[in-house]
């Protein structure tokens, strides 16, 4: 059939009814296969990166005044006077890169420096973070240990670095002027 | 049933049924963009709906603003635009449910149904927006399998 004859064509009946189903399967198979195609370049959401945050919603059960704090609040409140950020990973991934003024408290021995403490105990808030956005359980714990010892509004960064440095949120790179502990 | 499509078999029917396939295309075109740059924020848009498992929302997030794009390109162009428009038809109609079930529960929210591009509550307007729009599609479906142009018929050949 040309395509002026299919043009002429009467509209569709029962055949076509058939024809219209298949095209519409064709075309809801060609939609999932050009979006596991995209799914090659771009990471699925999980839910740790899209779930809203209720306050009340504590990372830490066994810590219910640590709380989850937001990227985009996070971002607004960096450079904020008795605001920290502390970087929970180890020293060299610090190195590689960091939130802009964040201490470095590497959590790899589960431990944390007494003088790690007391440069955060001050602070009104401090905002913990790791490297995976999916368990955050280097910053989880850590938020944990400064709840613990007395820092009063303790926060854990949902996305952490990976996120933060997709935000294109103010980062640098190079060791800790400030944590003696890491040397 | 046949009479309808005999009539949008007509002249003025295919103007008409260029005209709506247009209207749902520029509704997805528009619509999509946004969802695919930051698929983050529409699962969360998704996810405020409190309907689906959390297994199922990061995949949704990235596969409806490709669907909305190829259905917004297949309406445009007349291929595959039918089967566009039952598949769009299946989505409006999920889309809606969606809002209902939210509205019944009393979840006050975004629809997300442009993205963070444009912000809307979930409310009775945007449920009738997305079964009109349905409608559209379910014409442009039963309607006759055509380019966008020319919109006439072209006469049969002599036989």
């Amino acid at each position: 059939m040309t395509a002026s004859e299919k043009n002429a064509g009467p509209a569709p009946s029962a055949s076509g009814s058939a024809s219209l189903l298949v095209e519409t399967a064709r075309f809801a198979l060609a939609c999932l296969a050009i979006s596991l195609l995209g799914w090659a370049f771009r990471p699925v959401p999980s839910p740790v990166d899209f779930r809203p945050v209720g306050t009340c919603a504590a990372p830490t059960p066994e810590h219910p005044t640590v709380r989850w704090i937001e990227q985009d609040e996070a971002r607004a409140r960096l450079g904020e006077p008795g605001v920290r950020f502390a970087d929970a990973r180890s020293r060299s991934d610090y190195e590689a890169g960091h939130v802009a003024d964040a201490l470095a408290v590497p959590m790899d021995t589960g431990a944390l420096d007494p003088r790690a403490l007391a440069a955060l105990v001050d602070a009104t808030t401090v905002i913990t973070y790791c490297d995976t956005s999916e368990e955050c359980g280097g910053s989880r714990r850590l938020a944990g240990l400064l709840a613990e010892n007395g820092v009063r509004d303790v926060r854990v960064l949902r996305g952490g670095m990976p996120l933060w440095l997709s935000n294109d949120y103010p980062a640098e790179s190079g060791p800790c002027a400030e944590c003696p502990w890491t040397r | 049933m046949d009479a309808l499509r005999r009539a949008l078999d007509e002249d003025r029917g295919r103007a008409l049924l260029v005209l709506l396939r247009l209207v749902v295309a520029a509704v997805f075109l528009f619509a999509a963009p946004s969802k695919l740059l930051d698929p983050v924020t529409f699962a969360r848009d998704i996810d405020n709906y409190r309907m689906l498992p959390d297994v199922l929302i990061g995949p949704l997030a990235l596969v409806l603003p490709v669907a909305e794009i190829l259905i917004g390109l297949a309406l445009v162009t007349g291929v595959w635009a039918r089967g566009a428009a039952l598949v769009s038809a299946a989505m409006l109609i999920g889309f809606a449910l969606g809002m209902v079930q939210a509205i019944v529960r009393g979840i006050d929210l975004d629809c997300g149904c442009f993205g963070s591009f444009a912000e809307a509550r979930v409310s009775l307007w945007t449920v009738g927006r997305n079964l009109l729009l349905t409608l559209f599609c379910v014409a442009v479906a039963l309607g006759p399998d055509m380019p966008l142009w020319p919109l006439r018929r072209r006469p049969r050949a002599a036989s």
